[in-house]
């Protein structure tokens, strides 16, 4: 049996995923703090202890996300681009776009046969369009992160948010409250704003469906509603939205063998 | 101060987005000229197609196309001023947006070689689009759009004109609106009690750049100054120049045109836009001026140079904000523009 | 590409003092000179060195003011200039040049000061705050074409009068055709005798035509040189071919122009012949659109070095004008200036890029998005779908030519990797 890992060293959480015969054996997820060595070692492991496997057992690992230079002990280095893709397709195989929307960046990843990359877009520098956004929102308006989607979801309508910039919109988000606009519809407004970004993001690429998100935003229903409104289609979601970077890795990892 | 209601008749419009359109060819070819100003706001379906650092106005125009929310046009006018509009043309194409489009080129300078070249490229679009839609273009119908238009505009510059020289109060947003309509066709009439002088205290602003957005002007009025003179796409710009007589229609729309108020896309001779504000700021009381700049304009980034210069040698002081057609800058704006005020009053 | 970061370190030391004082004196130039004569085992290729030597002279000439100074614009038609027998001087060329000097950061202070927004073309920014700063020799005149660059005319306008000198803007209609062949080329003709007056020269047909001369024949080799590139393997790595555009953007009608062409043609076949190829395993073959950093990047290293893809030619080395006649001066000229593919309907650039892609066997196109330049960027969606519809890889690389700071050194990895990974499963899988 041919097992291998995948780790994913992302700028705000670290992913590790182990992987059996095309099967997802276990994964972990760790805070990348300082990141480093340290804390891919620390994901590898907590992942191998859930699976009960261990590290001399491992035929392969594939590091990615932007800390993938650090790990020394990989045996190939591939980009979360080509990880997204090649992990999407194994949960999906019909996939044609990949939305991922992480804490710090988003990517469109258009997807072919066999889960190869056909095209990409990137946003690293925009706040806009990412969790960022969310967290930097959720601090002005006092809710909880982790509650925003489903207050938005409450709200028929969303309150317009015309600032293209993080910066901006959260002195018009402020402005807003002053004004006596509900929170809900502030927060779909919010919600909104992200599916926006992402959603031109997508069309500037040329986005085809069916269309699977992943990433941690991939979790909050605001978003989701958000972006099927924005496409005009429903988005696939899988049941570990974040690993899906690290899933794609052990599988790229298990194709080498 | 009203507009006067235009006739109710059947109107074929052709669509026109910059000052340099010759709007007398459009009306003697039986077309109602319908000029794009989409509303505030953002685009996020022309951002699927242009690249984020583009000219906000542009997009928004893309956008209100895309929306289906322009009337239903026969055609439009392009003048390729900038890459934003040049690069709108290539997309309103690809994307079958309403057309055909008519390019014509305007010369960015004013001089003998300009006029041949200009009068000539309207008299080719002219024949093109008579012939394309079937109609017949005689010159005597030329100069009757011309004369009518002559007319038209004369009466809206002796009306910003005296606006400018404190002789009539009137909200910015008030005066845009009635230049707008008075472009499209309706005439102004101005009742003698309606002539109210604006308050000699009352600071009085000179505005600069592109399309004005009406919540600027808003703010500008509720912190008590008032907007004098707007230099800018929906403002003096559109204003006539002089023509000297000629026998063509064309080479006196050329003339008429290219020596209008010139706006900063006429690079070949800087000098006389300078000329053109050392003469508005001798003529007019200008306590201060606000330079909004289209985010991402080149031209109107480097033409904020040039007038800031030119503020600096009259000695008036200048605010520099910058816009984003979306409406969404009024956190942005008002404490500056407050600010400013502040400082001119003291 | 180590002795050549030497080269650059010495002229900096000997730079220092004299750029701080915005002093050049003949002496300092001639060390300047002397230091890069000596240098030639810094270049790999014989072809650089020689434009190397030839570019500095003419700067040299330039800041000597041994003969009138026409500031110019990288698409202005440089056959008149020459044909004037003036110094031709291109702010934006010099910004790439500053880059490697360590210039740029006093210089987009200097901007920042004088309210040169961050919105602009960095080139623009960078020329505007290095001529602030005073590093720039000072324009007898200024000449500018209003095409594809909407910065450029506003900058050098305001340069001019700054100057209080003379400016002249080639006004540029979209679309080639006879009627606006006509009006361009009364420009040209009118710039060309005005020029004359303005600097007390008198305007010589003759050494016109020569100058037309010496950039058709330059044209010629050109073309053989496009010639050779399109056999594979490469002979030369899309970063060492990249410093030749420099005499494209500036020294159309120049005598050396011809004599650089010729040694790269030389050095091509000799490389040829003796199978030196670009990299010891050549697996993809790639088009660049637009410019490239020039402060050090590892964009050709992952590209070339790492991933065996080797950029075979460049959108901007396209010969889009046909041979001048040289018994039409000015009007074959307005026919070169409309003759750019950048110019008019999206689908000239299109259709010209496919036809390059076909040409040189290439699988994938890569284009530097430069902050600020509108007239590449702005319709690239366009390219994109048609290259699509080819099936051919496309790369869309957001950065910055001359500010630094712009570089995100982990996000353009990522973006190259990811590339090369993409090109590489397209092999693998049908």
């Amino acid at each position: 049996m041919v097992i291998t890992a995948g780790l994913d060293l992302g700028s705000l959480s670290t992913k590790a995923a182990i992987v059996a015969e095309g099967q997802l054996l276990s994964f972990s997820i760790l805070p990348t703090g300082r990141g480093g060595l340290e804390v891919a070692e620390k994901a590898l492991e907590e992942a191998l202890n859930r699976a009960n496997v261990k590290r001399k057992d491992l035929k392969g690992i594939v590091a990615t996300g932007y800390g993938r230079v650090s790990v020394p002990f990989a045996s190939r280095r591939v980009t979360e681009i080509t990880c997204h893709a090649r992990g999407a397709w194994h949960l999906f195989p019909e996939v044609a776009t990949v939305i991922d929307i992480g804490g710090q960046d988003s990517k469109v990843i258009r997807v072919g046969p066999g889960g190869r990359v056909l095209d990409f877009e990137m946003n690293e520098k925009c706040a806009a369009g990412t969790g960022r956004f969310l967290e930097v929102m959720a601090r002005a308006l006092e809710v909880e992160l982790g509650e925003m989607g489903e207050l938005a979801l409450k709200a028929r309508r969303a309150a317009p948010i015309s600032s293209t910039c993080t910066v901006f919109a959260e002195s018009e988000v402020v402005s807003l409250l002053a004004e006596g606009r509900p929170l809900e519809e502030i927060l779909k407004g919010i919600h909104y704003a992200v599916a926006e970004r992402v959603a031109a993001m997508a069309q500037r690429l040329g986005w085809e469906k069916p269309v699977l998100m992943s990433g941690g935003v991939a979790k909050n229903a605001g978003v989701v509603r958000g972006l099927e409104e924005k496409l005009g289609t429903k988005l696939y979601i899988p049941p570990e939205p974040q690993i899906l970077g690290a899933l794609g890795a052990a599988l790229l990892a298990a194709e080498e063998n | 101060m009203k507009a006067e209601q235009g006739t109710k008749k059947e109107e074929y419009l052709l669509g026109w987005f910059c000052s340099y359109t010759p709007l007398e060819i459009i009306r003697a070819l039986g077309f109602k000229p319908y000029r794009i100003l989409p509303p505030l706001g953002k685009a996020p379906r022309a951002d699927g197609f242009f690249a984020g650092n583009l000219c906000p106005y542009v997009k928004a125009c893309l956008e209100n196309a895309l929306e289906g929310r322009l009337p239903g046009l026969l055609g439009v006018f392009m003048v390729p001023s900038c890459n934003a509009m040049i690069h709108l043309s290539n997309l309103w194409r690809e994307l079958n947006l309403p057309g055909p489009i008519w390019v014509v080129n305007v010369p960015r300078g004013y001089d003998s070689l300009a006029v041949d070249y200009f009068s000539r490229q309207l008299e080719e679009v002219a024949g093109q689009m008579a012939s394309f839609y079937g109609r017949r273009l005689r010159e005597e119908d030329l100069w009757q759009a011309i004369e009518e238009e002559k007319q038209r505009k004369e009466c809206l510059k002796k009306f910003l004109e005296e606006r400018a020289a404190g002789k009539i109060f009137l909200e910015g947003v008030q005066a845009l609106q009635l230049l707008e309509e008075g472009i499209h066709g309706q005439g102004i009439s101005l009742n003698p009690g309606e002539k109210v002088a604006v308050p000699g205290d009352k600071i009085r602003l000179l505005l600069v750049g592109s399309i004005l957005p009406s919540s600027l002007l808003e703010m500008i009025e509720q912190a008590g100054a008032i907007s004098s003179l707007e230099d800018a796409c929906n403002g003096w710009r559109l204003l006539p120049g002089e023509a000297p007589q000629t026998n063509s229609p064309y080479t006196y729309l050329a003339h008429l045109y290219l020596s209008k108020p010139p706006c900063p896309r006429m690079v070949a001779d800087k000098g006389r836009r300078r000329k053109y504000l050392r003469d508005l700021l001798s003529r007019y009381r200008i306590d201060g001026a606000i330079y909004h700049v289209m985010k991402f304009c080149d031209a109107g980034i480097m033409d904020w140079i040039l007038v800031k210069e030119e503020l600096e040698i009259k000695g008036i002081p200048v605010l520099r904000v910058e816009g984003d057609y979306t409406g969404g800058n009024r956190g942005q704006w008002s404490t500056r523009v407050e600010a400013f005020l502040e400082r001119l009053r003291r | 590409m180590g002795a050549l970061k030497e080269l650059y370190k010495d002229l900096r030391s000997v730079l220092a003092a004299p750029l701080r004082r915005k002093a050049f004196s003949p002496w300092v130039i001639n060390m300047v000179k002397r230091l890069v004569a000596l240098s030639s085992h810094a270049f790999p290729w014989r072809a650089t060195y020689l434009m190397t030597l030839k570019a500095l002279d003419q700067v040299a000439k330039a800041y000597l003011h041994q003969r009138p100074v026409v500031w110019h614009n990288v698409f202005f038609p440089t056959e008149i200039l020459y044909g004037l027998k003036v110094i031709p001087f291109a702010p934006e060329a010099a910004s790439a040049l500053a880059v490697g000097l360590g210039l740029a950061s006093e210089a987009f202070k200097m901007g920042s000061a004088h309210w040169v927004a961050t919105d602009i073309c960095s080139f623009h920014r960078l020329a505007t705050g290095l001529d602030l700063a005073g590093y720039f020799p000072a324009p007898d005149a200024i000449v500018c074409t209003s095409h594809l660059c909407d910065i450029a005319p506003q900058s050098l306008a305001w340069s001019s009068a700054r100057y209080s000198k003379p400016f002249y803007l080639l006004d540029v209609p979209q679309g080639s055709n006879p009627e606006n062949a006509s009006y361009v080329a009364r420009q040209l003709k009118n710039i060309f005798y005005s020029l004359a007056r303005d600097l007390g020269l008198s305007p010589d047909m003759e050494a016109l035509r020569v100058a037309m001369e010496r950039s058709n024949e330059a044209r010629r080799l050109l073309l053989e040189i496009k010639a050779i590139r399109r056999q594979k393997p490469a002979v030369i790595r899309g970063e060492e071919a990249h410093g030749f555009l420099y005499l494209m953007l500036t020294s159309w009608g120049a005598d050396f122009t011809k004599e650089v062409y010729q040694e790269l043609l030389e050095e091509l076949e000799t490389r040829r012949r003796e199978r030196k190829w670009a990299v010891p395993r050549e697996k993809f073959r790639l088009l660049w659109l637009h410019l490239r950093p020039y402060y050090p990047t590892e964009i050709f290293k992952i590209l070339e070095e790492e991933g065996g893809a080797i950029v075979v030619f460049e959108e901007m080395h396209h010969v889009y004008w046909e041979e001048l006649d040289v018994d039409r001066p000015f009007y074959s000229l307005a026919l070169k200036v409309l003759g750019h593919q950048g110019l008019g309907l999206m689908e000239r650039r299109v259709r010209t890029i496919l036809d390059m892609v076909q040409e040189f066997n290439a699988q994938g196109v890569i284009h530097f998005a430069h902050w600020g330049c509108r007239q590449s960027t702005a319709g690239i969606r366009l390219l994109q779908d048609a290259l699509r519809q080819e099936n051919k890889a496309f790369l869309n690389l957001d950065g910055d030519c001359v500010d630094q700071e712009k570089y995100a050194r982990g996000s353009v990895r990522t973006r190259l990797e990811a590339f090369l990974e993409l090109l590489a499963a397209d092999r693998i899988l049908p």
